[in-house]
């Protein structure tokens, strides 16, 4: 009970909540995804109380795959498996399962449950998880082949998965064989926003229409906004993509914000805690030694991982050297590299000026190129960009004379497929692939000249690789295809560098008028901790004494509670205050919030639109003011004028020092410049960074 | 020695900064969606607005680090570092900012003060470390490797370039048979193939050119592009006294190296291998002039280690026939 109970804590608050309600649009999907075949099997689910991470593959091979779930107590587990569905036949236990459990990092406490079981000395350690949470991965080996088989979750002899033949998976052809292939590749998307649900569900709508499930999934990185955390990683994760982590694989990369709390250096963290991932050459490729790059093949086709992130990029660091030894060994006709990343790139970040970015380029892209690269997969940058045929282009600033060997847009509809000889052959050209528009708000800087398409919205990539044929499709988050291209490897091609090749149209920012480059703006990611239009105690039509009602100790029970905002005219305001004009010139109003943890709070802020002028009161201490030049209440002076029309953002002063674990008040004074002003606004909403 | 070089700049001690040290005394620095430029931009407003502190100083000082910017951020540094003398990572930061200025003195000194607050653990161990690679940059390679083997105490180290800066220290000082158990111990540990092969190109340097022969046939043979193991075999022939097999293998190995470089935009570890390959067939010219391109390319150090220091032994003794 008292697991739960932690476990619960740790998912309670407002994105927890949103994490249920997701979860609930999925458990739709689930009959969508399973689609591929004529099974129809209800998703009538046992009890799975106890099953706090839902059952994932990992690490395909031809003849073997990990099943990965957590508990939040000890069971005994087992999975069975077969070709049937309603005849699981094999299972596996014990030797075969890793087991690790979270114990946190209260001494105590660990000596205490070592005490009680000192068998658990000996699991491996999970990083941050939730304590009390038991993770089990299950390596299932002596499969055949490219074959199917459909798996359940036991404790013992008690089934803990549904009969559900959406538990399924799909072993790896044999290294070699000529086997198509249908991939999945997202970046940026941990958000747990609906961004991210729509861009999953048109991945399911468009491989459902055609009856082509994926056969793996390549995530680009940044899949748990916004520190990569054990319970990030749960609701922005694994539960944002449960039914289809339950029987594809998601082969990852590590990004930024996974890289805030887990380390490539020594594959420590929820990162390395959520994944298994081949360190000795267990899925093909050369032996990494680390989970931190890797590389795996897929019949015909060998795919790189690289942590672009927080190891050595350059030529003398292991990983560039492990990359040129991968390179040298793959006998694979497609070569496919991901990492987080992107050495080309105008969206969200600038790859002419950012030091990750200017390093994969420079460091990292020749070597694979020599290596004879085709498609070089990346995120990072909150935008959809795809460059013509590229080979060579390492200078910076990016530039695209003589690096371009076919100008075209790749179409197969259009001016038709890129080329390359059969085979693997070094420098033929590469296309480069930014996606990172998969979840996290999208932008735009400027352009790269080696870019045929460049589109700012949400979406991911399906891949297609067939004989001698790729074809990539940005599906958009409304299922629609933005942009297709195509690259054909077939007799032998020799390339050509153009001398000018097309370039993209000019494109400047959107700059709305009178912007002020100065203001901050607003976190990214953030939490209302006051939600927009919530209930306010409110005092109008006088001045309450000193400021004892900004404080918490003050009863406002005998103001009236009215939902923000506050005003009249405009038509902006939902607590009118129809007798202000002419009248008073003042409000006060004051609200209390939660605060779990007062010192994870990295930025607290008001988002407000208001006119004139206001002073804001945290815990009984001003921490904003705007408009009003010195005192306060009714002596208040110097009230400049401002106008209401859009919400500008506030970050509150020095509030480390005030905000507390627990109960927390914000007060607002609202100021009119004067009486007989024409209009009022007070609306305020308080955020946090997350 | 680049391979040590490199570790300076590495922006793993980031990850130190924000996930280990760091989160001893302060709150981690926000990994964030925007660039840099709007980061600082944000740090800036902000501390123009409440005043700068350390904890701000530090994030636009990892901002102006991602930029290449180390001047800037080395000040901001100094400046949150007076305002919070005990602030480890923000000492760890500098340190490291002050390598990648080339101010080793300062950069030793500065690792020196964060060491005196971690007196044990893993941080203590990275620390070591990178005062290993500090030691190194100003060329006292004893004081390198004591820092780099008193980091490896602790028992379960598996960072691959730590095992790399390690066995490239003790081979530089000669010491072989340490070299070589101490990538041995890497490669079981890990199973690393970048270890393996340090430890094969070990038990070269060491005149263990045999055992070394039995480790490189199978590789060579498993792999698609043969030209680097084609070189260590080179290498071990040499040891052996094959000389007209190691020209064989060389001359194989510059023919492939040809047909995959580019030669307007070559990559680096290639040019090296081709270098390497015409030094050790005697034709100094043409591994002096990749040996200068690969320079003029960024390459430094250890990845230049061996061909620098075959091109010095040309410069004494005879070629190869």
């Amino acid at each position: 009970m008292m697991l739960t109970m932690r476990f619960q804590k740790a998912f309670r608050g407002p994105l927890g909540r949103s994490a249920v309600v997701v979860l609930a649009f999925f458990v739709g999907l689930v009959s969508l995804t399973a689609s591929d075949d004529s099974e129809t099997y209800s998703t009538n689910e046992a009890p799975q109380s106890i099953i706090v991470r839902a059952p994932h593959v990992q690490l395909a091979t031809p003849s073997s795959i990990v099943v990965v779930w957590r508990t939040e107590k000890r069971i005994n587990p087992v999975i069975r498996y077969g070709d049937d569905p309603a005849n699981l036949l094999h299972a596996v236990s014990n030797q075969n399962i890793t087991i690790r459990v979270a114990l946190g990092t209260n001494r105590a406490e660990i000596k205490q449950a070592l005490e009680k079981s000192p068998e658990i000395a000996h699991f491996p350690r999970l990083h941050s998880a939730v304590v009390g949470t038991w993770q089990y991965e299950a390596k299932i080996a002596g499969l055949q082949s490219n074959s199917k088989y459909y798996y359940a979750v036991y404790d013992g002899d008690t089934r803990l998965t549904g009969r559900d033949p959406s538990y399924r998976f799909t072993t790896h052809p044999l290294i070699g064989q000529s086997q198509p292939m249908r991939i999945w590749v997202v970046g940026d998307s941990g958000t747990a926003r609906e961004g991210q649900s729509l861009v999953h569900h048109a991945m399911t709508l468009f491989t459902a229409a055609d009856r082509r499930p994926l056969d793996f999934y390549l995530h680009l990185g940044d899949m748990a906004y916004n520190r990569g955390r054990d319970t990030e990683f749960q609701s922005r994760f694994f539960k944002m993509y449960e039914p289809t982590l339950r029987n594809v694989v998601c082969w990852p990369t590590m990004g930024n914000h996974e890289g805030a709390t887990s380390k490539g250096t020594n594959g420590v963290g929820p990162y390395y805690d959520a994944y298994v991932c081949p360190t000795r050459g267990e899925a093909g490729g050369v032996p990494s030694g680390t989970e931190a790059y890797y590389s795996f093949d897929y019949g015909r086709a060998h795919f790189i991982c690289l942590n672009s992130h927080d190891l050595d990029r350059k030529p003398t660091g292991a990983m560039a050297q492990w990359l040129k030894m991968d390179l040298e060994r793959t006998k694979a006709d497609w070569l496919i590299a991901f990492f987080h990343h992107p050495p080309y790139t105008k969206g969200s970040h600038d790859s002419d000026r950012e030091k990750q970015l200017v390093e994969m380029r420079t460091y990292i892209m020749p070597i694979l190129e020599s290596g004879g690269v085709d498609v070089v997969l990346t995120g990072h940058s909150h935008i959809y960009e795809r460059s013509m045929l590229m080979d060579g282009a390492y200078a910076t600033p990016t530039i695209a004379e003589n690096v371009i060997l076919d100008d075209g847009d790749g179409d197969p509809n259009g001016d038709g497929p890129y080329q390359k000889s059969a085979g693997i052959h070094p420098n033929q050209g590469a296309i480069q692939v930014v996606a990172g528009h998969g979840g996290a708000r999208v932008s735009r800087k400027g352009t790269i000249p080696v870019f045929r398409k460049i589109i700012v919205e949400h979406g991911s990539v399906i891949m297609d690789i067939d004989g001698d044929t790729l074809t990539g499709t940005m599906l958009n988050k409304f299922n629609e295809v933005r942009d297709t291209f195509s690259l054909i490897k077939r007799g032998r091609i020799n390339p050509r560098r153009i001398l000018n090749p097309w370039q993209p149209p000019n494109w400047r920012p959107p700059r709305s008028p009178g912007e002020d480059e100065s203001t901050v703006e607003p976190p990214e990611d953030f939490i209302e901790v006051i939600p927009k239009n919530a209930e306010w105690h409110y005092l109008v039509d006088d001045d309450p004494e000193g400021l004892s009602w900004t404080q918490l100790d003050f009863d406002p029970s005998d103001w009236p509670l009215g939902p923000a905002g506050f005003g009249y005219a405009d038509n902006d305001d939902r607590t009118v205050l129809s007798n202000m004009q002419s009248n008073y010139a003042r409000i006060y109003i004051r609200r209390e919030f939660e605060i779990e943890h007062a010192d994870y709070v990295a930025e607290i802020g008001l988002m407000i639109n208001y006119d004139d002028a206001f002073i804001a009161y945290l815990n009984g201490k001003e921490v904003a003011r705007k408009g009003v030049g010195k005192g306060h209440g009714h002596e208040a002076k110097e009230i400049k004028g401002h106008d209401a029309g859009k919400f500008v953002y506030v970050a509150l002063k020095d509030f480390e020092k005030h905000l507390k674990d627990g109960r927390n008040v914000l007060a607002i004074e609202g100021h009119n410049a004067n009486k007989d002003s024409t209009d009022f606004t007070l609306d305020p909403f308080l955020i946090i960074e997350d | 020695m680049a391979g040590v070089v490199s570790l300076f700049q590495n922006p793993r001690y980031c990850v130190l900064l924000v996930a280990g040290a760091l989160s001893l005394a302060w709150p981690a620095p926000l990994p964030a969606h925007e660039s840099p430029e709007k980061l600082i931009n944000r740090y800036t407003v902000l501390m123009s607005e409440h005043g700068p502190s350390p904890l701000l100083l530090a994030q636009r000082a990892i901002e102006y680090r991602a930029l290449g910017e180390f001047a800037k951020a080395a000040a901001d540094l100094e400046r949150a570092l007076k305002l919070k003398p005990d602030f480890l990572s923000g000492q760890v930061e500098l340190g490291r900012v002050y390598l990648a200025l080339g101010k080793t003195t300062q950069a030793l000194a500065a690792i020196n003060r964060a060491l005196e607050m971690v007196p044990a653990g893993e941080d203590r161990s990275t620390l070591l470390m990178t005062r290993a690679e500090a030691h190194l940059a100003a060329g006292d390679y004893d004081q390198a490797l004591a820092d780099s083997e008193r980091a490896f105490q602790r028992s379960d180290i598996n960072d691959l370039d730590w095992f790399i800066l390690r066995g490239q220290l003790q081979a530089r000082l000669g010491r072989w048979d340490a070299a070589i158990s101490g990538l041995k111990e890497g490669l079981d540990r890990t199973g690393s193939a970048v270890l393996e092969a340090q430890w094969i190109e070990a038990l070269i340097d060491a005149g263990r050119c045999g055992e070394a022969m039995e480790k490189i046939e199978p590789l060579l043979r498993e792999s698609r592009w043969q030209s680097s193991w084609r070189l260590r075999r080179a290498r071990a022939r040499l040891g052996l006294g094959e000389t007209n097999a190691a020209t064989a293998d060389l001359r194989e190995a510059i023919m492939e190296i040809n047909s995959r470089i580019s030669a307007d935009r070559p990559d680096i570890t290639l040019l090296v291998d081709r270098g390497l390959a015409h030094a050790l067939l005697g034709d100094t010219t043409a591994a002096e002039k990749d040996l200068q391109t690969a320079r003029r390319l960024g390459a430094e150090g250890w990845l230049l280690f061996r061909l620098e220091s075959t091109l010095a032994k040309w410069r004494k003794a005879s070629r190869l026939p």
